[in-house]
């Protein structure tokens, strides 16, 4: 159903006399109203048609020859374009396609090489940690220098950076009464002793 | 006389009639460089169009400047043309109705630049003021001045001025006296009244 103020925005739209202001918000509301598009349509017809009254003098006779030597003029660089463009188009659209998918299918290619040599690297690396882990383990085999304690051995396996080692004391004699073994870790890089405890 | 349609109307009548072709077909011709398409749509209406320009603006020479230019782009730029948008004729009276204008526009800005301007007496002259005996032999044109005629002078006149004047709303209700609501009804009306008089003819 149109109102009377929609057909007066009509009227005024068809004959180019809606203000500025007013012209988006009118040109929305045909938008979505095929009805007030129509009418708008009609109105612009009628609009047009005016120029009809005025249809009383023609123009200079020679004007037309003069407009098709214009034409004429400008002709070889204007036909291939209408022609070609939507011809154009397609084919840039073709050319576009193939090489994105010619792109996309190598990038995919690319991308699996890529998580493979990512595999074999993080295996790599894993095990050169482990290697070095072992690296910078360092072990010792003491002995001591007291009659006592000949048969003793003890072997020690130290890690200076984690600051962790484990002794393994083969033939220790027992303690004696009253007394404990305390033992010392003497690091070189470590200005003081590490206790390891006693037993 | 049956009632002629847009589409269907050549100002050659009275010559041998020819299959006439469907404005959207030439114009899909012109667009397509074809020159003769251009001539046979030159034929069909550069007689409303020169009138058009030659309301607007007064002045003969540089009406005949508005239609040249106006068929130039045409030329160039008939590709644009969308029927979904509109009927061709209207594009053509949309695209010469602006260069007549932009003429307008640019004759009183030199006027006003050289100091010949002088703000004369507001008068409105009529298409239909206009002698009839020189449209004999054109039916549309005939039709769209007795359609015209039955508007009421004051509703024709607001329509003429906007047409023709390329005047403004508050521009027209300036140069009538009348309050901005009152111009905008009559347009209402008589825009309305108009496209029912012209009925299937349009």
């Amino acid at each position: 159903m149109i109102d009377e103020r929609q057909e007066e925005q009509a009227s005024l739209y068809a004959l180019g006399l809606l203000e500025s202001d007013a012209l988006p918000a009118f040109e929305q509301e045909m938008a979505k109203n095929p009805e007030l598009r129509a009418l708008v349509v009609s109105l612009q017809d009628t609009a047009a048609a005016l120029a009809w009254s005025t249809a009383t003098v023609a123009p200079r006779p020679d004007l037309k020859t003069a407009i098709l030597a214009q034409t004429g003029a400008i002709r070889r660089t204007l036909i291939p374009f209408p022609v070609l463009i939507p011809w154009a188009l397609a084919a840039s659209v073709t050319v576009a396609a193939f090489l994105l998918f010619s792109e996309r299918t190598a990038l995919r290619q690319q991308l699996a090489q890529l998580q493979a040599q990512l595999q074999t690297v993080t295996l790599a690396k894993n095990h050169l940690e482990a290697e070095n882990n072992l690296a910078r383990l360092q072990i010792a085999q003491l002995s001591s220098t007291l009659d006592e304690y000949r048969q003793t051995t003890a072997v020690v396996v130290w890690d200076a950076v984690k600051q962790r080692g484990v002794l393994k004391l083969i033939k220790l004699p027992p303690a004696p009464a009253h007394r404990a073994y305390q033992l010392w870790a003497l690091d070189s890089e470590k200005p003081a002793p590490h206790s390891g405890g006693s037993i | 006389m049956p009632s002629l349609g847009n589409a269907f109307i050549t100002p050659h009548m009275d010559e041998t009639p020819a299959v006439p072709s469907p404005d959207e077909y030439l114009i899909a011709r012109v667009a397509q460089g074809e020159a003769p398409a251009l001539a046979e749509l030159y034929d069909r209406y550069s007689r409303p169009l020169f009138g058009l320009a030659l309301q607007v603006l007064h002045d003969p020479r540089e009406a005949e400047d508005v239609l040249q230019e106006a068929f130039v782009q045409v030329w160039k730029t008939s590709h644009r043309y969308e029927a979904k948008k509109g009927r061709l004729f209207g594009w053509l009276v949309t695209l010469t109705r602006n260069l007549a204008i932009d003429h307008l526009r640019k004759r009183q800005r030199q006027a006003k630049l050289t100091e010949a301007y002088s703000a004369e007496p507001f008068a409105w002259s009529s298409v239909l003021d206009q002698p009839l005996s020189q449209i004999e032999g054109q039916e549309r044109a005939s039709q769209v001045r007795r359609a015209l005629q039955t508007l009421p002078v004051e509703q024709r006149q607001v329509i003429e001025l906007a047409f023709f004047g390329a005047f403004s709303q508050s521009e027209i209700a300036e140069k009538l006296s009348e309050p901005l609501g009152t111009v905008k009804a009559r347009i209402r009306r008589g825009l309305l009244k108009l496209r029912a008089e012209l009925g299937d003819s349009l």
